[in-house]
């Protein structure tokens, strides 16, 4: 993908020793100022809570898919996270959450090709044999490498 | 016999995941269930694959699963339309469309 891509390896962190949904959060938001992302962690983390406070972005299956389109975000990014345990995040199911995808959305945005990869991704996620393989695999490269084909097609 | 047709609209609040989650869940289920189908999402990307007058003329069921009032909802005015939540289109979109079913089968 291209340098200004939205989803790139240095985007997935694995084993993230984070065990509520609010330490999961900042440790996004942390990184994501660190990937120059955003420009603010508390902003950041308040954007997402800002959403999760109208409703629990935990899905199905350990899957949880935050989200936030505010002025601290300065590029659409997608940050990936895997937890070392499943942590305790309201969802669709009751199970608890593993894998994160976050998705990160500036206020204003140029154009609608970034939204619409995001918009695959999120199409992605409904699919059970997306799910289990990412749910099933440990090794970050393997991963990006899923997460990344699913925004090809 | 022609297809069954079946249209819906996904929109979400913030439009950055659930719109198309749903949207993509409701158009497997409705082809599993052997219908004709098109989605519009009204996302943070905009209207996309837009229903048009006729796309609702020729629907045999209507739907909508939506968290905001959505645009040019007066296309819908003259027609039964079914919603449903958000939730129910992504976690459960075969059973929604089978009550669906139902309700209209009831009706006739």
């Amino acid at each position: 993908m291209q340098e200004d891509s939205v989803f790139k390896r240095e985007y997935v962190f694995m084993d993230a020793d984070v065990s509520t949904k609010e330490e999961c959060l900042a440790f996004i938001a942390e990184r994501a100022v660190e990937l120059g992302i955003s420009s603010s962690v508390q902003g950041t983390v308040d954007g997402f809570m800002l959403r999760e406070n109208e409703g629990s972005t935990g899905f199905n299956d350990g899957f949880a898919i935050p989200h936030t389109r505010c002025d601290d975000v300065l590029k659409p990014s997608v940050i990936v996270v895997r937890t070392k345990n499943g942590i305790d995040w309201p969802s669709m199911d009751g199970k608890p959450i593993v894998v994160i995808f976050a998705l990160l959305v500036p206020k204003q945005v140029e154009g609608t090709v970034h939204l619409t990869l995001i918009s695959s991704l999120a199409r992605k996620l409904v699919s059970a044999e997306f799910q289990k393989t990412l749910l099933s695999s440990h090794d970050p490269d393997e991963i990006f490498d899923i997460i990344n084909q699913a925004f090809q097609n | 016999m022609a297809k069954k047709k079946l249209v819906a609209l996904c929109a979400c609040t913030m439009g950055l995941a659930h719109t198309f989650m749903a949207a993509q869940s409701m158009e497997e289920a409705a082809k599993e269930l052997g219908y004709d189908v098109k989605i519009e999402t009204q996302g943070a990307d905009g209207i996309q694959n837009e229903l048009t007058p006729r796309d609702i003329a020729e629907a045999d069921i209507i739907i909508q699963a939506v968290a905001i009032t959505p645009e040019n909802n007066e296309r819908f005015d003259d027609y039964d339309v079914y919603e449903i939540s958000l939730q129910d289109a992504i976690k459960n979109a075969k059973g929604s469309i089978k009550e669906i079913e139902e309700m209209i089968a009831s009706e006739q």
